[in-house]
């Protein structure tokens, strides 16, 4: 008979046994079909790809937003009965503001030059005969400004009874900001969506190889190894093609965004915007990995338990 | 130890695998049982790696019952026992060495260590030169003898053998017997289940004769030998 060595330790069962499953999971895919796990990883990744993609784009659009926001001017224009000395003092009072960055007053002919330049307005100021305009302060406001702080001095001055009229476009920041909350809810519902599509595949894959290996896997059962042994291999191949899906999904997003990098530019010079569109930082990768790792593992673990191996069917 | 106690073992209302069986085996004992087909032998078996639970009856090994297990105690008792399939069960894309070695790897041994002490069972069972050999690159009585080295090597106080030789000729089924044993003189108890009756007279040891779920023998060594 073989000369028993001493019994291994709890931890030595648990880490041999811990290394033995995350070469097997690394390696239990790409044995028997590598083309079919190839196949099944662009699929996980493209899962991640959409959602991902719809996170970053919004990440960049809440930049976007921002500057759009702190772009706009308001145009306070001013009663006709005001005199110039009070004008003065508006003005003057008006570049007190914290949020102010600069104010100044247009003249009749600045406010008719500005009409006339608008495509649609030019054709109605051709069917007015006289230009009674009245004089107009053009407000450019702070851009670490917040939106609150905007709309407090706009309603301050809507009140003010030297001032005929506020224009300020509150509308276009409503529909901004409505557009972006219909975007994070798109990311949102397409993460959620993507993300049990991943577990429906992996669940799939993982289910396939259980089927494959179910007579190794009583066998194992068999000679003593405990459920968490059994199934440990299989959690470490969901891990696997999480990290794998996570890797391709970020450099499809790189790809993408490099892709469209110079249109979006283009599209936002139109507007007088100069942002570039940028990809995930180190963090943010980070995280799209523990997320990918997360979902696999889960999905691997749940089909697993379905799969428990039934003792009464060998 | 290994007591049976009246157990019934049923599949549906109509179908009686095991019907009150009783019986005492001691540590270190070797038995055979033995009966026609679905008599009942491979039920025994089964029923003691706990593959199948009684339907009736108690069923306690080193004086536990083992239907009261939780289930995270099973593999602890499973660690107990060496089994040997008559299909021998061995994995294809492992090596010889790799499947004996599967068993002490499942106990936390290192590969290095697995691999000894698999070499030195294999060797223990006369075909250490095959190691590197894929399973199917063996003969059936080779296979079976890697099977047996499966069972022994993680040093099992108990051996369940289900048809250890059905495929083979007399004179393997002879060898493998005694490697069966030089098992049991080390003190392993070891049950095997067979129908080749003319095995089972030349070993000379204790028989349960089984007939559709019912003891109907148990003959001893020491008492007039069990004769067909």
């Amino acid at each position: 008979m073989i000369q028993e060595n001493t019994k291994p330790s709890s931890f030595h069962v648990y880490f041999r046994g811990h290394r033995r499953a995350i070469s097997e999971g690394f390696l239990m895919p790409w044995k028997k079909n590598p083309f079919k796990t190839l196949m099944t990883v662009l699929t996980l990744s493209i899962c991640f790809y959409v959602p991902l993609f719809l996170w970053t784009l919004w990440l960049n659009y809440d930049e976007l937003k921002n500057s759009w926001q702190n772009q706009g001017t308001i145009a306070l224009f001013v009663d006709n009965n005001l005199d110039l000395k009070e004008t003065g003092i508006l003005l003057h009072k008006l570049k007190q503001t914290s949020i102010v960055e600069s104010a100044t007053l247009l003249t009749e002919n600045q406010i008719a030059k500005q009409l006339e330049a608008d495509e649609q307005l030019s054709q109605f100021m051709e069917l007015i005969s006289s230009h009674d305009l009245p004089q107009q302060i053009s407000v450019k406001i702070r851009e670490e400004s917040h939106i609150d702080e905007i709309q407090a001095f706009v309603s301050e001055y809507e009140i003010n009874p030297q001032i005929e009229y506020v224009s300020y476009d509150a509308q276009w920041i409503n529909q901004l900001k409505a557009l972006t909350n219909t975007l994070l809810q798109m990311a949102r519902v397409s993460a959620i969506l993507f993300i049990l599509i991943i577990m429906v595949i992996l669940g799939n894959t993982i289910a396939n190889e259980v089927t494959d290996h179910k007579s190794e896997l009583r066998l194992l059962e068999l000679m003593g190894a405990t459920w968490a042994q059994v199934r440990r291999s299989f959690l470490y191949m969901g891990i696997f093609l999480g990290i794998y899906a996570g890797l391709l999904a970020v450099v499809f997003l790189s790809v993408g965004f490099w892709w469209l990098q110079d249109t979006f530019t283009e599209l936002l010079k139109n507007f007088g915007i100069d942002i570039t569109l940028h990809g995930l930082n180190f963090q943010q990768i980070g995280m799209v990995f523990i997320i990918s790792v997360m979902v696999t593992w889960l999905a691997a673990r749940l089909t697993l338990t379905s799969h428990a191996l039934n003792q009464e069917n060998d | 130890m290994i007591n049976f106690k009246r157990v019934s073992k049923s599949y549906g209302k109509d179908s009686k695998a095991l019907r009150d069986v009783s019986f005492h085996v001691d540590d270190g004992e070797m038995l055979f049982l033995t009966g026609h087909s679905g008599a009942g032998k491979t039920t025994i078996l089964k029923l003691l790696m706990l593959m199948q639970n009684v339907s009736y009856g108690q069923i306690e090994v080193q004086g536990q019952d083992i239907s009261t297990l939780k289930s995270k105690n099973i593999s602890k008792y499973r660690r107990k026992i060496g089994m040997i399939y008559q299909d021998h069960r061995l994995l294809e894309n492992k090596t010889v060495l790799q499947n004996i070695a599967l068993s002490l790897q499942i106990r936390g041994f290192s590969d290095a260590m697995s691999l000894k002490k698999a070499k030195a069972a294999l060797t223990q069972v006369g075909i250490g030169e095959k190691a590197q050999f894929y399973p199917q690159e063996l003969s059936s009585g080779q296979q079976q003898r890697v099977g047996i080295a499966r069972a022994f090597v993680s040093k099992p106080d108990i051996i369940l053998a289900d048809e250890p030789t059905g495929n083979l000729d007399p004179d393997l089924s002879m060898e493998l017997m005694q490697i069966f044993e030089n098992l049991n003189k080390m003190g392993i108890t070891i049950i095997i289940a067979s129908h080749d009756l003319f095995l089972i007279k030349r070993m000379q040891k204790r028989v349960l004769v089984l007939k559709n779920g019912e003891l109907e023998d148990d003959f001893r060594p020491q008492q007039n030998m069990y004769t067909p």
